[in-house]
């Protein structure tokens, strides 16, 4: 089978085709395709950082329903209930600003200005930091993810700061 | 390599005897030459082969072997232990005729060929004597371009910068060369003396403002030109680097066969240093040194030429003692970088393979063995520092001793009047001035030999050429996926075969299963297709095309490959499956990765970063058979024609291996397919089943004939049916819960 088919199977919907809205209370989606509604639908995100806007949504029993190539495509109503989903499944706060660096061996001291405000956290090792073309994801001691969308578009003081470290 | 190449001409002692044997319309059509003689001793044996006969000559013994050709049934040229035998099969049995050792190999493979094909009148030759030159090997020949000569083609595109920096280098040297003179003015006119009693207070002042001048001059362009060599030093490094990664991108995997990574890196790494620090610093101070001496040597000359030649005794004892030390250093810094290299070497292979270290409790034996090569590097490094100590100091002394010539023989010119006291300090100053550069030369003479011994070694890799080389005519196109094995011959060392004769032919869409012992072609073969080396006799065809004439891009890109242990990159899952094609899609990657049953374990909880997670170095975070399925969804998103399968060996547990067989099973379809299997189970699905041992294809044909013919593929099916019968039972009983 070529690639071909294997991208059928995935599903990939136009816009238009679906609509979406968020059930408060149980964090789940309500969504209206070709017809039919599917509830507690969850959306799942294979790119997290790499390609954030690419989203598998899936049943209430697992089973992908379809895709969305891209997010920001949707219609207000249901990008706006989606992201807040996401939002929640996928905090993975941006990092605006570095303020302090400090490095003791393996052990990274962070203290920086994120999209939700300040934050002061450590890392462990170089694994705990992973570059992803112009894009970098700190995982810190406690398992909580930050991200910097685009390095070369940090201020100049942050930008010094990730240069000279890594 | 020069001695390699086989003579054109037939030596008249040989021709002699080689007359007497012959009839009046006997012609010589070839001959070569032998290292081996009839004892067993290295000395000239010759062949000569006629239009009637074959004949071993030894002109320094006279000993002859003289075989017709009528009575030669075929020829052969048996391999041993570092020799080979030239045997001749005729019709009273077999005769030896000559011994060559493995550097004629090659030519005396086709001298039994040759032989074969004229006893078999295959070929007639026409009484006309053929021109030797074409026929035989021809051995590599390496030009032998000087090291400095390739380095400075590395500069020739910076010249400008080069220009300048002597430009700048010259003028320096010119104003170090003011402050003793005025020195001399000083002591001369400014000072009081017999011949002017009351001196010259006022040019105090300028020979003061002239000093100062200088010195402010001579820091600024220093700087100007540390700064212009340091640059050209590593724009110059740089363009090494990128071509000697370049270059090794494009060698064959025979390449690296040869040497080992650690090697490889050694060059790439430190040598590169090594050799920019020549460039930017050694470079710098040799010429430096040179244009002072040169111009301090004229300034002496000037000043006293007696007294010049006095200070230049000791350069003869320089120049007799050089060529032998730079012989001897040469060899000792070789020998430095072979155990240095040898040091890397071990640290690449140990250090990665800590987990086998410490499995069979090796620590104490890998430390030795490092501490031993240590020692080793230990013992070099300190010979080639007793021999700079040996011939520097030597060097040192005899310049002291002409220094104390001049003070003595100056001295007395002074006290006699025939030279002032200006002149002789002013010379005295200037000779200190030159030997200083004469000591820089030798104390920077190690690093120097060293960065020239990189130089070497980064050249030597640099004019290899692959193997493995792209014709002017080869073309890219679409493949249909036919391919056709046709008498093929191959081994990694030309004289021990791998793949003997191998004829196959793959319809498009056909999947084909390739089954035998371990270590009978079975790898060998995938990798001939995929172009890795070249067969050393016979044909590969895609759709008709030698593989030779596609171009290696077109190629490599509509095959596809799964290998028994897939290589994963540092970096996240989507890179890897994405390594193929730089700029896909998340949805092909995505529906990859679910064909290959990648998705599942991408998407799990545990990876909060999902497809993006790093896998670690060589996809160390991943187990094996989640590599195997990254390497399965590689190969479906690269879309190719022909897909090789080399089925893990390494036993996964039932469930995954079931995973990685559906895995493949979408992989398989619609495509040419060779799947190299280990477990028989694996082959059902096969079209047809290729049975290999000992190099050659010994039985072809589906499942049920071949059960049928009762060979070895029925054997090696029976021996593992119990096995595999009750594992898949296990698995049907694991799936039913």
């Amino acid at each position: 089978m070529t690639l071909k088919t294997f991208i059928e199977k995935l599903n990939i919907v136009r816009p238009e085709e679906i609509s979406i809205c968020l059930d408060e209370e149980k964090n789940v989606l309500f969504l209206r395709y070709k017809n039919t509604l599917y509830q507690e639908v969850v959306p799942e995100r294979p790119f997290p950082i790499s390609y954030p806007e690419f989203v598998i949504l899936k049943d209430s029993k697992g089973d992908d329903i379809c895709s969305i190539k891209d997010i920001r495509k949707l219609d207000d109503k249901s990008r706006a209930s989606l992201e807040k989903l996401l939002d929640t499944l996928y905090f993975i706060p941006k990092i605006l600003k570095i303020i302090r660096l400090e490095a003791t061996g393996d052990r990274f001291e962070w203290e920086t200005e994120t999209e939700r405000g300040k934050r002061t956290f450590t890392t462990r090792g170089r694994r705990s930091i992973l570059f992803l073309g112009n894009k970098m994801v700190i995982t810190d001691t406690d398992d909580n993810l930050y991200q910097v969308e685009d390095i070369g578009a940090l201020d100049e003081k942050s930008r010094k700061i990730i240069q000279s470290t890594f | 390599m020069e001695e390699d190449e086989p003579p054109n001409n037939l030596p008249s002692d040989v021709t002699a005897l080689v007359r007497r044997l012959m009839e009046k319309d006997e012609v010589i059509v070839r001959f070569l030459l032998s290292d081996i003689d009839e004892k067993g001793n290295f000395n000239d044996q010759w062949l000569v082969i006629t239009t009637k006969r074959v004949i071993a000559v030894n002109p320094a013994t006279k000993h002859l072997i003289d075989v017709p050709l009528q009575i030669v049934r075929s020829a052969k040229a048996k391999d041993y232990v570092g020799n080979g035998e030239l045997i001749l099969e005729t019709v009273v049995g077999p005769k030896r005729l000559l011994r060559f050792s493995r550097r004629y190999v090659e030519d005396f493979r086709r001298a039994a060929m040759f032989i074969d094909a004229m006893a078999n009148k295959k070929i007639t030759v026409n009484g006309k004597s053929i021109w030797n030159g074409d026929y035989w090997v021809k051995h590599k020949e390496y030009k032998k371009r000087q090291v400095l000569r390739w380095l400075l083609s590395y500069l020739k595109p910076n010249w400008v910068s080069l220009a300048l920096s002597l430009v700048i280098s010259l003028t320096t040297v010119g104003l170090s060369l003011i402050p003793a003179r005025l020195m001399g003015i000083l002591l001369d006119e400014v000072f009081p003396s017999s011949s002017n009693p009351v001196g010259n207070p006022r040019l105090l002042l300028f020979i003061i403002l002239g000093l100062l001048g200088t010195y402010v001059a001579n820091s600024l362009l220093g700087v100007a030109r540390s700064y212009t060599l340091a640059r050209l030093g590593q724009k110059v490094t740089y363009s090494l680097r990128v071509s000697f990664y370049r270059h090794l991108q494009s060698m064959s995997l025979s390449f690296y066969d040869k040497f080992s990574s650690g090697r490889i890196m050694q060059r790439l790494i430190s040598d590169t240093q090594t050799v920019q620090w020549f460039l930017s610093f050694g470079m710098q101070t040799l010429i430096i040194s040179i244009l002072q001496i040169l111009g301090i040597g004229f300034m002496i000359f000037t000043i006293n030429p007696r007294l010049a030649v006095i200070a230049l005794l000791p350069v003869p004892v320089i120049l007799l003692g050089w060529p032998s030390f730079r012989k001897r250093s040469r060899r000792l810094y070789h020998r430095n970088w072979r155990r240095r290299a040898d040091v890397s070497s071990l640290l690449w292979s140990t250090v990665p393979g800590t987990i086998v270290v410490k499995t069979f409790v090796k620590e104490n034996f890998e430390f030795r063995r490092f501490v031993e090569k240590m020692k080793d590097l230990f013992r070099a490094s300190l010979d080639s520092t007793k021999l700079n100590l040996k011939f520097f100091p030597a060097i040192s002394f005899v310049t002291y001793m002409s220094t104390i010539l001049i003070w003595w023989i100056g001295g007395s010119d002074v006290l006699s009047g025939a030279l002032t006291t200006g002149t002789l300090i002013t010379f005295i100053s200037y000779i200190s001035m030159f030997y200083g550069p004469i000591q820089t030369i030798s104390n920077q003479f190690p690093q120097i030999q060293s960065s020239i011994t990189s130089a070497e070694r980064i050249f030597e890799v640099l004019e290899m050429e692959s193997d493995v080389k792209e014709m002017p005519e080869s073309r890219a196109f679409d493949f249909q996926g036919k391919i056709e094995i046709e008498n093929v011959d191959f081994g990694y060392d030309p004289y021990v075969p791998v793949l003997n004769n191998i004829n196959l032919t793959i319809e498009p869409g056909e999947v084909i299963g390739i089954v035998g012992p371990s270590g009978s072609g079975k790898t060998t073969l995938t990798k001939l297709l995929m172009r890795f080396y070249d067969p050393t006799k016979g044909s590969i065809r895609i759709d008709g095309v030698d593989l030779r004439k596609i171009k290696l891009q077109s190629l490599r890109s509509q095959i596809g490959v799964v290998l028994q242990e897939p290589n994963l990159f540092y970096g996240s899952i989507a890179y890897n499956i994405a390594y193929a094609r730089e700029k896909a899609e998340p949805e092909e990657i995505v529906a990859a990765a679910k064909a290959a049953n990648v998705h599942e374990f991408a998407m799990d909880d545990s990876r909060p970063l999902k497809y993006d997670t790093n896998v670690g170095t060589g996809g160390s975070r991943l187990s094996g058979g989640e590599r195997q399925r990254v390497a399965i969804a590689r190969a479906i998103l690269s879309d190719p024609k022909i897909l090789v399968l080399d089925e893990a060996t390494s036993s996964v547990d039932t469930l995954t291996e079931r995973k990685i067989h559906e895995a493949m099973e979408n992989l398989v379809k619609g495509r040419t397919t060779i799947i190299i299997a280990h477990r028989l189970s694996t082959l059902r699905k096969a079209n047809r089943i290729v049975v290999m041992q000992d190099g050659r294809i010994v039985e072809v044909g589906t499942h049920s004939q071949l059960m049928k013919t009762g060979g070895l593929y029925s054997q090696l099916y029976n021996a593992q049916f119990e096995k595999e019968r009750a594992m898949e039972s296990d698995i049907d009983g694991l799936l039913a819960k």
